[in-house]
C-alpha cells in the first residue's frame, strides 16, 4: 500500500512558486525534459514522443504484506 | 468437577531449530490449542513498514518490502545465546504510547548498497557479476535484534551461505531503505510465524497377544512383519517373538494391511487378533521446527505462556460472570 500521495508544485494562485511541471525522461535520447500541463508530449531534444515519468525523490512508505 | 489431569512432556529430540517432544495424559483440544498457538500467537519480530530514499533495482518497492516481511528476524535476550521470547522486550505497536515508534516497540534496519561504490571493492574478474543484496546487508539499531541466518557463530564461519537474497544490483543500481520491524502474531500476517512445521501425531499403542502368536510359524509371522507397509514389527532374533520396533511411533501411519494380513492368518474370523494398533487418545508426538525466529524450546515454551494467559483470561471472565 502506498501511502504517498504525489503532488507536483503548488495550486495556482496561492502565492507560492509558480508549478515547475513534471521531470520525464526521453525514452530515445534519455534527456530529461520538464513539461507542464498543456505542454506537447515530446522530447525537447530529439522529438521522440515516449516520455517516463521520473522516480520521486520523497521517501516512500510501504506496509510490508 | 471432573477429575483434574497434569499433562505431562517429555522430551525426544532437541536442537536450536528442532524439537520433538511427547505430549501425554491429556487430550486432543490440549494438543491441538497448542499446536495452533504455536502456528498462529506465538509473538516473534519481522519487517513491517519500509521507506525506501532510493530504488533502482529492477524489483519495485512492494516487492522488495514484501521480501524484506518475510525475513526471520531474531532477538536474543540480553547474555542469552538463543533466539529468545521478544514479548518481555517489546510492546505491540498498537499497545506503545508513542506517536509513530520508539525503540520498545520497534527496530529499525538500515539497507545501503550501491553496486558501483561496491564493484571497486571487488577484483577485476569479478566486476561483471552481479551483486546480491541479502539480509546480511541490513544494519540494525538494536543489538539484540538481528535478521536470522545461522543458529551458531561456528556454522556461520564455515558456510559459505552469504543470506537470505533480497535483490540482485547490476551497474549503476542503487537500493536504500530503512525497515522497521515490530512485534505481531502470524494470526495478523504468517510472516510473524515462529516455526516452519508444527505437527502432532498420535502415539501408536501395539498390543502383541503372544498367546495367540505363538500358534503361527515362524514364516507366518515373517509374513506379518512384512504385510505392514511401515515395518513396525520386526522378529525378537533370540526368541523369535514379534515385537514393535523402537521407533514404531515415527513410522506407524497405516495400518490396514496388518489387518488383512492378521485376518487371513486367523482361523475363525472371531479369533483375537495377533497384533492390535490403535491410535492413542491420551498420548501426543510432536515435531516442532523454527523458521530460525526463535529456537524451537523456546516457541515451545512462548505456546505454553499464551495458552496459560490465555485460560486466565478466561477464568476471569468467568469470574465477573458469576457476580
Amino acid at each position: 500500500m502506498n501511502t504517498n500521495t504525489q503532488t507536483t508544485g503548488a495550486p495556482a494562485g496561492s502565492g507560492l512558486p509558480v508549478m515547475r511541471g513534471v521531470e520525464y525522461r526521453c525514452g530515445d535520447c534519455g534527456a530529461r525534459n520538464m513539461i507542464k500541463g498543456g505542454d506537447p508530449v515530446r522530447c525537447r531534444q530529439c522529438g521522440f514522443r515516449i516520455l517516463y515519468k521520473t522516480r520521486t525523490k520523497r521517501l516512500i512508505q510501504f506496509e510490508a504484506r | 468437577m471432573p477429575q483434574q489431569r497434569f499433562p505431562k512432556i517429555e522430551i525426544l529430540q532437541i536442537a536450536p531449530h528442532y524439537i520433538q517432544f511427547i505430549l501425554s495424559e491429556t487430550d486432543t483440544s490440549m494438543a491441538n490449542a497448542l499446536r495452533r498457538i504455536m502456528i498462529a500467537e506465538v509473538p516473534t519480530l519481522a519487517i513491517d513498514l519500509v521507506e525506501y530514499a532510493e530504488n533502482s533495482s529492477v524489483l519495485n518497492d512492494e516487492y522488495i518490502a514484501h521480501r524484506l516481511g518475510l525475513i526471520p528476524i531474531r532477538f536474543m535476550a540480553e547474555g542469552s545465546l538463543k533466539g529468545g521470547d521478544c514479548h518481555t522486550a517489546f510492546l505491540p505497536h498498537q499497545e506503545c504510547v508513542c506517536y509513530d515508534r520508539c525503540p520498545r516497540c520497534s527496530v529499525e534496519f538500515e539497507l545501503d548498497v550501491n553496486f558501483d561504490k561496491y564493484n571497486q571493492t571487488r577484483p577485476e574478474q569479478e566486476r561483471d557479476l552481479s551483486l546480491t543484496v541479502t539480509s546480511r546487508n541490513l544494519i540494525s539499531n538494536n543489538m539484540l535484534v538481528s535478521p536470522a541466518h545461522f543458529l551458531n557463530e561456528e556454522e556461520q564461519d564455515e558456510s559459505h551461505d552469504e543470506g537470505i537474497s533480497i535483490v540482485k544490483l547490476g551497474p549503476g543500481q542503487h537500493l536504500k531503505l530503512k525497515a522497521i520491524a515490530r512485534m505481531g502474531i502470524s494470526k495478523e500476517h504468517a510472516k510473524w510465524c515462529p516455526v516452519a512445521v508444527a505437527t502432532y501425531r498420535f502415539w501408536p499403542e501395539i498390543t502383541i497377544n503372544q498367546e495367540a502368536c505363538s500358534m503361527l510359524t515362524l514364516e507366518q509371522k515373517q509374513e506379518l512383519v512384512e504385510a505392514c507397509p511401515d515395518r513396525i514389527l520386526e522378529l525378537d532374533e533370540i526368541t523369535g517373538n514379534l515385537v514393535a520396533v523402537e521407533n514404531a511411533y515415527e513410522m506407524a501411519t497405516f495400518t490396514e494391511d496388518l489387518k488383512v494380513a492378521q485376518n487371513a492368518m486367523k482361523k475363525r474370523p472371531e479369533d483375537d487378533d495377533f497384533v492390535k494398533v490403535v491410535q492413542s487418545q491420551d498420548r501426543f508426538v510432536f515435531s516442532v521446527e523454527s523458521t530460525g525466529a526463535m529456537d524451537a524450546e523456546e516457541i515451545l515454551m512462548s505456546s505454553l505462556r499464551v495458552l496459560k494467559d490465555k485460560l486466565n483470561y478466561l477464568a476471569a471472565e468467568v469470574e465477573k460472570l458469576k457476580d
